[in-house]
């Protein structure tokens, strides 16, 4: 027994003295980041390598402990972190909407002395590093760029298969509609059943043009109401979209993550959905693979507004708003290596090499003025740098503006508007009593 | 185990404690670097005293460790006089203060940015642990003889248990009734203000709350399709395959009971294509007839109600065959030979044996039923328009999506426990009129 104590003491001693000076070499700063990311989307696994391994390379005295989510758990995760005020050091966010609660709550530093330190501030458009345009005051997370919430894929196939053309106006839209339900299409394709689609990808855009480009603006500021009659034509034609067979209720019943593959698989002449949906169709540079192949979205698919509304006050509108981006934990201290180390990793992820693979890849739209090599991108991201180039009048998109329950309370409604179980003016009514109970 | 054998034990847990000096306890140092540190940093009186506090620790440590080996093992005493057992509580003083001095000064009053690595915990834990298992030594008896040293011996080995269950079910069970009786909104992390308690203020804002009548409705037909559907067509697969009705008792047990052990989450998307309006669903009826046309169902939660009678009916099967084979075969055999029909068998022998399982089942059936989330979550996620919302579901969005409402949510949580109670209530009730009683 004595000797058995002695022996573990002395192999204690030894293994104490292999560690004692600790390792020098591996004296990384470890940040962790929350990212938003769709495993099943193309060129996803290629960029775990070009652009977070790629970064760990360029700077081995910085480690990554990377949490990776999409869609609600992401956001139900972000909700559980801002719940215990220690938010990673770098997360995904949007510049308000889904992340209101971490601009409410201060968890996201200012980066503009970030920015301006390292000179880089000037490089960004105007646009996005406009403090008042994130819900927190400041700039709380650098846009990729500024993103478009609706668009109107078409497929010309289709529609030639009918003998159709691109309707400009919505009665020729309506006109359509059972021809191509003669020849087994759907008219317009839209995942209706994700709790936040409606409301950012069609019903921003159709509010705009019956409100004007100040809707959002008016109703904060008390001077217009949900009830108004602006507002309520929006929602009756969300009603006539379904009454005329525009929209089916299958879109109630389509999940965001199967509604790329119905359109590519043409089962639908239209899309609905927003410009980040580019990057679904483009080809996985690691299988060499499209959902629609360049020559595909070259020939049959375009990308438009929605047609020509009766009764709307302005025209060929569309809704957007400021892109998503990195931010930084507040909690991290000032002029500490953890503090440092984070905004590396945000100038990295921001930065000229990145919104370059973002571009290539269809994800996003750069927010840097310069940098930027257009050169080799898919026909379908360079008609959707002709869309933007085109865009006349930009009007906000509802989950950028209104917070908390308003959203959800809408998006519910607008579904249950299109099962015939409320009317336009219950919608009207319960979207007012949110807002007056969220202020 | 007698006292000797547990303080031993509590010795090896100190022994796990001094790992932390051979392992990283700050960043990359383990103990013995540190203390070096601290003593030649020169750095002050502080630095110096946190030094030796180190050393001192571990000292003590191994003193302790050695002190009681020699005296229980070598010196083979049975329990310690007076001043051995005072001379064991110095050291284990000793050893707690040393190390609590040590991280707090290092943390709190030292300019060290450093992080606590994995030999913190194991010094931090190992010691707790070692003052528990001590402890615990301490209030038991030389032997049992007594009446109050028995009862004392009970309460020790029961206590952690207790605490346990009053930490993880009793208190937030109770702290939950209570926080709905609240305002509460995160507390002072997120400046929510002062808790106001606003008595039944929640309960009144859940009962006019349309979705809370859709959620109940939901869970009911849940309940209904679980005990009526269920339980029935458990019992009557486990009859028909422990009678040896159908030959292949095992391949059809395995493939009934296949479902349980399947992901949920896996069931739940696999089931969502399935039924979706462009899914395995609708083709097959199409095969069948060419006209079928996929229309947006008004009960959406039927599917819903297949797939839970699918997934769990194997477990009840599982219940009800163990059960059935414990059933002596010759009471069976008696029955039959006297001239008893396979019905009148069932009904005179098999029910009333098995009243209590029946009884059991319906309460396993009810509990699950009324707590399920998961599969409804990935399948539908409440959709469309909140319509296959259950009251799990509806208590999750309020917590956690949106503006979280932690009072409604607890308040909810709090109406699914006495629906519970009540409907257990129930069970239990006819089980007393109409079961098995003993003879």
């Amino acid at each position: 027994m004595k000797k058995m104590v002695v022996a573990v003491m002395v192999a204690a001693a030894v293994l104490g003295s292999v560690y004692a000076l600790g390792d020098k070499k591996s004296k990384q700063t470890v940040i962790t980041v929350l990212d938003y990311q769709d495993a099943t989307a193309p060129n996803s696994f290629e960029d775990n390598k070009l652009i977070w391994e790629a970064f760990e390379a360029a700077h081995p005295d910085i480690k990554i402990e990377r949490e990776v989510l999409f869609n609600e758990p992401f956001h139900q995760k972000t909700a559980a972190y801002a719940a215990s005020g220690k938010m990673p050091d770098v997360f995904y966010m949007w510049p308000a909407g889904r992340s209101s609660a971490i601009h409410e709550k201060k968890l996201a530093k200012d980066l503009t002395p970030f920015m301006k330190k390292d000179g880089i501030y000037n490089d960004y458009s105007k646009a996005c590093v406009d403090p008042a345009a994130q819900a927190s005051g400041y700039v709380a997370e650098i846009p990729f760029g500024l993103t478009v919430s609706h668009m109107l894929y078409v497929n010309k196939a289709v529609l030639e298969d009918c003998g159709l053309s691109i309707p400009k106006t919505y009665d020729e839209l309506k006109a359509q509609v059972p021809v191509l339900k003669a020849k087994g299409y759907e008219t317009i394709l839209m995942a209706n059943m994700d709790d936040w689609v409606m409301q950012s990808c069609l019903f921003s855009a159709v509010a705009g043009r019956f409100g004007g480009a100040d809707w959002a603006d008016k109703i904060k500021a008390g001077k217009a109401k949900f009830t108004d009659k602006a507002f309520l034509d929006a929602v009756k034609f969300i009603k006539t979209l379904y009454d005329d067979g525009v929209l089916s209720q299958k879109t109630l019943a389509t999940s965001y993550g199967d509604v790329v593959g119905q359109f590519a698989s043409k089962k639908g002449a239209y899309l609905i959905d927003g410009d980040w949906r580019v990057g679904a169709f483009l080809t996985d540079t690691s299988t060499g693979k499209a959902l629609i192949s360049p020559a595909d979205q070259k020939k049959n698919i375009e990308l438009i507004n929605f047609p020509e509304i009766p009764g709307e006050k302005i025209h060929g509108s569309n809704s957007s708003t400021l892109g998503v981006g990195y931010g930084m934990s507040s909690k991290l201290k000032k002029g500490s290596k953890e503090e440092k180390a984070a905004w590396e990793l945000i100038k990295w992820l921001s930065g000229p090499y990145v919104q370059q693979r973002r571009l290539d890849t269809g994800a996003s739209f750069p927010s840097l003025n310069s940098g930027i090599k257009y050169d080799n991108i898919e026909p379908l991201s360079q008609k959707r740098a002709a869309f933007y180039t085109a865009q006349t009048i930009s009007t906000p998109v509802f989950d950028s503006v209104f917070e908390g329950d308003v959203p959800s309370v809408l998006n519910a409604d607008l579904q249950a508007l299109g099962l015939g179980k409320i009317t336009p003016e219950q919608v009207c009514k319960d979207v007012q009593a949110a807002w007056d109970s969220s202020k | 185990m007698n006292k000797k054998n547990i303080i031993l034990v509590s010795k090896a847990c100190l022994l796990l404690s001094m790992l932390g000096f051979c392992i990283p306890v700050f960043d990359e140092a383990n103990g013995f670097a540190a203390l070096i540190y601290f003593l030649g940093a020169g750095e002050g009186a502080l630095y110096v005293s946190i030094g030796i506090a180190l050393i001192l620790c571990f000292l003590a440590m191994a003193a302790s460790i050695l002190f009681s080996s020699l005296y229980f093992i070598r010196g083979k005493k049975e329990n310690h006089t007076p001043v051995t057992a005072a001379l064991d509580w110095a050291l284990m003083a000793l050893v707690l203060v040393t190390m609590l001095f040590s991280f707090i000064a290092v943390k709190k009053f030292t300019e060290e940015d450093v992080e606590f690595a994995s030999g913190f915990y194991f010094m931090v834990y190992g010691m707790a642990a070692h003052i528990i298992v001590y402890l615990y030594s301490t209030l038991l008896g030389e032997n049992l003889s007594t009446k109050s040293e028995e009862k004392r011996a009970y309460w020790m080995l029961s206590l952690p248990a207790i605490i346990f269950y009053f930490g993880v079910m009793t208190f937030p069970s109770i702290f939950s009734v209570v926080l709905s009786l609240t305002n509460y909104s995160g507390g002072s992390l997120f400046e929510a203000g002062a808790l106001k308690f606003v008595g039944l203020k929640n309960y009144m804002k859940v009962f006019a709350d349309q979705y809370f009548y859709i959620s109940l409705k939901n869970n009911f037909w849940i309940v209904l399709v679980s005990v009526f559907g269920q339980l029935p067509l458990g019992f009557f697969l486990a009859y028909v395959l422990t009678r040896g009705l159908v030959k292949g008792r095992d391949f059809f047990q395995t493939m009934i009971y296949l479902p349980c052990v399947i992901s949920t989450v896996v069931i739940g998307i696999l089931f969502q294509t399935f039924f979706s309006s462009h899914g395995a669903w609708t083709e097959i009826m199409k095969w069948i007839n060419p006209s079928y046309e996929w229309t947006m169902n008004s009960q959406p939660m039927i599917p819903v109600l297949f797939v839970i009678l699918w997934m769990y009916t194997g477990t009840y099967l599982i219940i009800f065959m163990a059960n059935l084979q414990k059933i002596d075969p010759q009471i069976m055999e008696a029955a039959t030979i006297d001239g008893a029909s396979e019905w009148q068998v069932l009904w005179h022998i098999i029910f009333p044996e098995l009243s209590g399982v029946f009884v059991i089942s319906a309460i396993l059936a009810i509990s699950g039923s009324l707590k399920s989330f998961d599969l409804i979550y990935v399948m539908t996620g409440g959709g469309p328009a909140k319509q296959t919302y259950v009251l799990s579901l509806y208590m999750f969005d309020k917590a956690f999506r949106g503006a979280s409402d932690y009072p409604m949510a607890n308040t909810i949580s709090t109406i699914m426990v006495v629906i519970s109670l009540v409907l257990i209530g129930i069970v239990k009730t006819l089980e007393k009129k109409f079961g098995a009683k003993e003879e």
